[in-house]
């Protein structure tokens, strides 16, 4: 998928992945991937940063776990990120449900 | 155990971060994923090597990495870009010109002296000397500007730096007081240099000497002028002692440009996408 599109939704993607519970980040870019079907394309040292934004943001919290051996950040979504992925999730489902009926070539109410 | 891939990838990234608090943090968090990444893919029957190689492209270019960091935190990404290559080739011509003036000057000297005459091929090369100095300063102050951008923003240095080396030119531009603009530009620079110095990410020595060459030129003009060396001409001026702190500073800021020049024209642009696709 092209940049623009992800660029987009990629925290609604990323709060979607840690929902169920904590992951480190090569586990929430694994997910992604297997959730997406290979469909995200993009550098995965790029969705770090996301992570942090989200994290300053309050919708992520972090620690640090040193039981592999190395010292690895594990995210876990906060109660605020929680009502914001269900904001984002009702927003994505009306503006997809629109393109789809754009698509389709029926009005949105008959969908 | 001798470095792999992802060590020297880990070092790359470590210097492109290296200005931020929370480097340490990143690059552990880089790491792990690499090492993480390269695992499964050696599971999956690849070669060492060439696994660490596959986690390291699909993690990104260390650049692009601090990039989209920089981007993430609101700073201005310390990567090199259009403008700071424009800048590196801005210094490389200041570099040139800085040579050419005590060149053009010594020459009208000498000319003037076989003559005994001031008009005609003199005054020529010394109008010339001067917009060769003019037009170094100017590129000197680009130069400034274009290693301030290639750190992010050097904080009050940043602004200080460049502000005073362009003050000093529009000085010698309006009504040439050169000895008030290599007092400010030579601060200027030094302020420049220290901090560039601090972050460690330019070449030393350049850095070291495009931060010095302005006021080691004047402190040589003052030092040999207080020595009254060589004999004054008929106006009371020390001839001497401007030319060695011109050829000096000259010299010196000349080969400070040169290295500070080279390395920023080398560097390739960063991608400027932050989710660019490969």
């Amino acid at each position: 998928m092209k940049d623009q599109a992800l660029r987009g939704h990629l925290d609604l993607l990323l709060l979607a992945t840690l929902a169920d519970r904590p992951r480190h980040g090569y586990a929430v870019i694994e997910e992604l991937r297997r959730r997406s079907g290979d469909a995200f394309d993009l550098p995965e040292g790029t969705v770090y940063p996301a992570l942090h934004r989200l994290e300053r943001a309050g919708s992520l919290a972090s620690d640090w776990d040193t039981s592999s051996g190395r010292r690895r950040r594990v995210y876990r979504i906060t109660p605020a990120g929680r009502t914001a992925l269900g904001m984002e999730q009702q927003s994505w489902t009306r503006f997809s449900a629109g393109i789809s009926a754009v698509l389709k070539g029926v009005s949105w109410e008959t969908t | 155990m001798g470095d792999d891939l992802i060590d020297t990838y880990v070092e790359e990234l470590r210097t492109a971060l290296r200005w931020r608090s929370d480097a340490d943090d990143i690059v552990a968090e880089a790491e792990d994923h690499l090492r993480e990444a390269a695992a499964g893919l050696e599971t999956d029957g690849g070669d060492p090597d060439r696994a660490q190689a596959a986690a390291i492209a699909e993690f990104g270019q260390p650049l692009l990495v601090a990039r989209a960091h920089a981007v993430g935190a609101g700073h201005r990404p310390a990567v090199p870009t259009s403008a700071t290559r424009v800048a590196g080739m801005a210094a490389l011509l200041a570099a040139a010109l800085w040579v050419a003036v005590p060149v053009l000057w010594l020459s009208s000297g000498l000319v003037e002296e076989s003559t005994g005459d001031w008009t005609g091929t003199p005054q020529l090369l010394g109008a010339i000397g001067a917009m060769c100095l003019l037009a170094a300063a100017a590129l000197t102050t680009v130069t400034a500007i274009g290693l301030v951008a290639r750190h992010g923003g050097l904080g009050a240095s940043g602004i200080v730096g460049p502000v005073l080396m362009g003050l000093g030119t529009v000085m010698t531009f309006v009504g040439w007081f050169l000895a008030g603009w290599m007092t400010l530009g030579g601060i200027g620079l030094a302020v420049l240099a220290m901090a560039i110095h601090r972050r460690g990410l330019a070449p030393r020595w350049p850095t070291i000497l495009l931060g010095s060459g302005l006021l080691i030129g004047l402190a040589a003009f003052l030092g040999t002028r207080a020595l009254e060396l060589g004999s004054p001409d008929e106006w009371g001026d020390y001839r001497a002692p401007q030319v060695i702190g011109l050829v000096l500073g000259s010299v010196v800021i000349s080969a400070g440009l040169l290295g500070t020049g080279r390395w920023l024209a080398s560097e390739e642009p960063a991608p400027s996408g932050v989710l660019a696709t490969r």
